[in-house]
């Protein structure tokens, strides 16, 4: 049954998610101060370990307790505390534009979610668009930034056939960019996602890929003699389409989402496949929220 | 396996070029746009683009489909394979229940092992199989008719009975093609020993015949002759005996006269030879008897019955094309032994014949030493008249009074062709017309009588006058018997002259009432030799029967009979052909089903 859905988050979703912060597996080296812990030992209250006094050391971290009763000085050092930045890799490519309602604009709105959260937990966030053929967005930080992140992401609603997914991903490893936690909100099909998420994991991205996928896809309602023309290519195949194709068809699908999955959890991340007529809250709460996604 | 109509295979090339071109052409498929084509099926395979026919790829529904079209092209092409069994799925079976049949070599007789043959057939029949039984007598009768109903069949089987009649099998085979000469595939089976005259005028049409031999052996011996003749030395007997074995035979011939002994000896027959013995019989007797003593494989010809006054029988010759009327006024006297054939035998060509009368009838007379000729039509000098050509329409303008002529009013009599006659020396024109002689008669040694029209070319058979024209030929040609008793051929008809109803009672048994009407009783066949004794009016006739038939004692197994100008040779394992062609519409709606079925399955 079609959802009757808007193009941006209700209100109800943005208090919902303002309670949400994302939950790296891993610490990264950031640009700027901000909430995370950082790899970089800093200035933070948060304890990381002692070490023996060096000369021009700032007195101030000196441990007197120790130094009193063991006569040794020893220096306390704390974790720096930087901010991360979240790139939000929305697929905008034709195959997106399918069911009801359509993947992209479900896939929007959960890049506006992603997006929101990090921007309220004082992370960067970095928007690429698949399909458009154009490097990520410069970093938007701050709670002030995110009505223009949803902006630059409602603008982005038709389908983009510049480039595909695997080589709009395969473009971000040539890329300089500093390594942080890629959320790819997308159907992910593409043969060869699997192969691109592992380097990209290699690269030292954490993938956390929310696949979309609407009704018509997990359960196609085909049947009789039909020419499938490919969303993305130009090329058309016969098929007879009969229990034992449908049957083969789940099959491929269920393997797919297998290795996409298995991909994306090697680099660290997370994989979770969503239906178009899934409630964003609850998928947030009741699902990427006990799946390690957030907290 | 073979093939009734061949032909229709050629259509199996048509129809797979069909198949396959349709195979070619490419199917119209619905245009649908997926998200991703790699997840289906990967013998998907790209189409070019605005192409009408595609390449030709294996396809198990296009086999399928072939494998169909050639199985019903051979479905209507008609196969057929051989199985054992006599029946075919129409078959009239022609029984020969003639006296040879009755021979022994098959046990128990050559009869009954047919009758058998036809009731393991009957047993064995299929709902489908349909058959008729001619009984092949004396007179062919369908014992029953076209159908498939077992329990009838059998009960109509076990009424059959053998006879000592001279069989009619070309008439039995006539009956038999005009109820299946018209449908295919029928079969006409013929169990039969072969002991019957070449069949000519018989075409089986579209049906087979199929030829069943019977028996195995043709050891017999039979009293061909037997008759008197008034010499210096008294009445003398004649008694002629032939041995139709393979082997030599020495008899003991026994010759009695009114039921006494009055001879006794034994003969020596060679193999297909015959013999004879001679004999003084008492002046005073009437019937005489002849028999051998012997073991042989048919018994009803080793016993000839005779008349000592020869015209107490008058064996009589028709050569005709078929005329009913003739034969059925021939036969109203008792004493007429009627034998029938479309021409003159050679043996009757010779110097000695073994009639007392010859009728032609339509057929020019030849020469002949028989002690009568009568000819209707054209005539010769034997019959007392020759002709100059043809007259159309003659108008009777005068009747002699002639004993031949009592009780008979030719004068109304329509004639439509006829002859001019022109009497020979000392004959006589008794009935004359306004183109010609209409009758001449010559009372000479040989009588002779002349008509000059066909029978059948007039109106003179519907009316009453001719049969009675017909007894008085009889009697100006063979005068009265001395004697009442009635000495005749088995299978003979017979009209006794009587009021009331006429019992006869004869050998083992036999006794009929036959139902006098308009003053006549008439006896339809006698089946059996023997002596019958008939109850005409409170009196009493004798009635001997005797099977007198070379062509029945020579029982030897014909291996081929000769039908309408072809051969049909005996089988041993008679063979059906069982048609299959249904077989093949099964096994193709079979296929159509297995298809249907892994379509829907797939769906």
């Amino acid at each position: 049954m079609a959802v009757e859905i808007s193009g941006q988050l209700e209100s109800r979703e943005l208090r919902t998610l303002e309670g949400l912060r994302l939950r790296p597996n891993r610490t990264y080296r950031g640009s700027s101060k901000g909430e995370r812990i950082s790899k970089q030992k800093g200035v933070s209250i948060e304890f990381a370990d002692f070490r023996n006094y060096s000369e021009g050391d700032d007195l101030r971290h000196l441990d007197w307790n120790v130094l009193a009763r063991l006569d040794t000085p020893v220096m306390r050092t704390y974790q720096d505390e930087e901010d991360i930045v979240l790139y939000v890799c929305l697929d905008c490519s034709p195959s997106m534009n399918f069911g009801d309602p359509s993947k992209l604009l479900v896939a929007q709105r959960y890049a506006m979610a992603f997006g929101y959260v990090a921007l309220v937990g004082g992370d960067g966030v970095r928007l690429k668009i698949i399909g458009a053929k154009q490097p990520p967005s410069s970093v938007m930080r701050g709670r002030s930034s995110a009505f223009r992140m949803m902006d630059s992401i409602r603008r982005n609603d038709q389908e983009l056939n510049l480039e595909t997914l695997n080589d709009s991903l395969r473009s971000l490893l040539k890329s300089n960019l500093r390594s942080g936690i890629l959320v790819l909100v997308s159907d992910g099909l593409d043969p060869d996602l699997p192969a691109t998420i592992r380097a990209l994991g290699g690269r030292g991205f954490e993938v956390w890929h929310a696949q979309i996928l609407s009704d018509i896809e997990i359960d196609p309602d085909l049947e009789g003699d039909l020419r499938l023309i490919d969303s993305e290519g130009t090329s058309a195949t016969e098929i007879t389409i009969n229990r034992e194709t449908l049957l083969h068809y789940r099959k491929s699908l269920e393997s797919h989402i297998a290795a996409v999955s298995e991909a994306a959890k090697r680099t660290g991340g997370h994989h979770q496949l969503i239906s178009t007529t899934d409630s964003l809250e609850e998928v947030m709460v009741r699902k990427l929220k006990p799946g390690g996604w957030l907290e | 396996m073979n093939l009734q109509i061949p032909n229709h295979l050629l259509w199996a090339l048509p129809l797979a070029g069909i198949i396959v071109s349709l195979y070619l052409l490419r199917m119209r498929r619905q245009d649908v746009r997926v998200p991703a084509t790699f997840l289906w099926p990967e013998h998907t395979e790209e189409i070019r683009a605005n192409s009408l026919f595609q390449k030709l790829r294996f396809n198990w529904l296009m086999i399928l489909q072939l494998l169909i079209a050639c199985l019903l092209c051979f479905a209507f092409a008609q196969p057929q394979i051989r199985q054992e069994g006599l029946l075919g799925e129409t078959t009239v079976i022609v029984i020969d229940t003639s006296a040879s049949m009755r021979a022994t070599d098959v046990s128990p007789s050559r009869f009954d092992s047919a009758v058998d043959l036809v009731r393991s057939a009957i047993n064995t029949s299929k709902p489908t199989d349909r058959f008729a039984l001619i009984e092949a007598g004396a007179i062919p009768r369908v014992t029953f008719s076209l159908s498939n109903d077992p329990a009838k069949q059998r009960e109509a089987l076990n009424g059959l009975k053998a006879t000592d009649e001279e069989g009619n099998m070309g008439e039995a085979l006539r009956l038999a093609a005009a109820l299946v000469s018209s449908l295919d595939s029928a079969r006409i089976l013929v169990i039969s020993d072969g002991c019957f005259p070449k069949v000519e005028n018989f075409s089986p049409g579209k049906a087979s015949v199929v030829y069943k031999s019977i028996g195995t052996r043709q050891e017999n011996l039979a009293v061909t002759a037997l008759g008197t003749t008034k010499t210096s030395r008294g009445n003398e007997v004649y008694c002629g005996v032939r041995n139709f074995g393979l082997n030599s035979a020495a008899p003991t011939i026994e010759i009695y006269a009114d039921n006494k002994i009055i001879f006794t000896s034994k003969l020596a027959i060679q193999s297909l030879k015959s013999a004879g013995v001679t004999c003084l019989a008492p002046a005073s007797s009437k019937i005489l008897r002849a028999r051998i003593d012997t073991k042989d494989l048919l018994m009803a010809d080793n016993e000839l019955y005779a008349s000592s006054d020869p015209n107490a029988n008058i064996s009589t010759l028709l050569v005709s094309k078929g005329n009913p009327f003739l034969e059925r006024a021939l036969l109203l006297d008792p004493r007429v032994t009627l034998d029938r054939s479309e021409t003159l035998p050679n043996s009757e060509k010779g110097s000695v014949s073994k009639f007392d009368l010859i009728v032609f009838d339509g057929v020019k007379p030849q020469a002949v030493s028989s002690g009568a000729v009568v000819s209707f039509g054209p005539s010769s000098e034997s019959s007392g008249a020759t002709y100059q050509g043809t007259i159309d329409s003659p108008k009777i303008t005068n009747i002699v009074d002639s004993p031949l002529m009592k009780g008979v009013n030719l004068s109304s009599t329509y004639i439509e062709k006829g002859f001019l006659l022109n009497p020979v020396d000392g004959a006589k024109v008794i009935v004359d017309s306004n183109s010609g002689p209409v009758v001449v008669v010559d009372d000479g040694n040989t009588k002779k009588v002349a008509v000059c029209f066909s029978s059948l070319e007039s109106d003179f058979p519907l009316q009453v006058g001719f049969p009675i024209f017909i007894a008085n030929i009889l009697g100006f040609v063979a005068r009265e018997a001395s004697i009442s008793d009635i000495v005749t051929k088995s299978g003979s008809k017979f009209a006794f002259r009587s009021q009331k109803d006429v019992s006869i009672s004869g050998p083992n048994g036999f006794s009929e009432v036959v139902t006098a009407k308009d003053g006549q009783a008439i006896w339809r066949t006698i089946s059996f030799a023997g002596k019958y004794t008939a109850k005409i009016d409170g009196r009493s006739k004798d009635v001997y029967a005797s099977l007198r038939s070379d062509i029945e004692s020579n029982i030897g197994t014909k291996p081929d009979l000769v039908l309408g100008g072809g051969k049909v040779k005996a089988i041993q394992t008679p063979f059906r052909l069982q048609d299959y062609w249904r077989f093949f519409i099964l096994v193709c709606l079979g296929f159509l089903a297995f298809e249907w079925w892994v379509y829907s399955r797939k769906s």
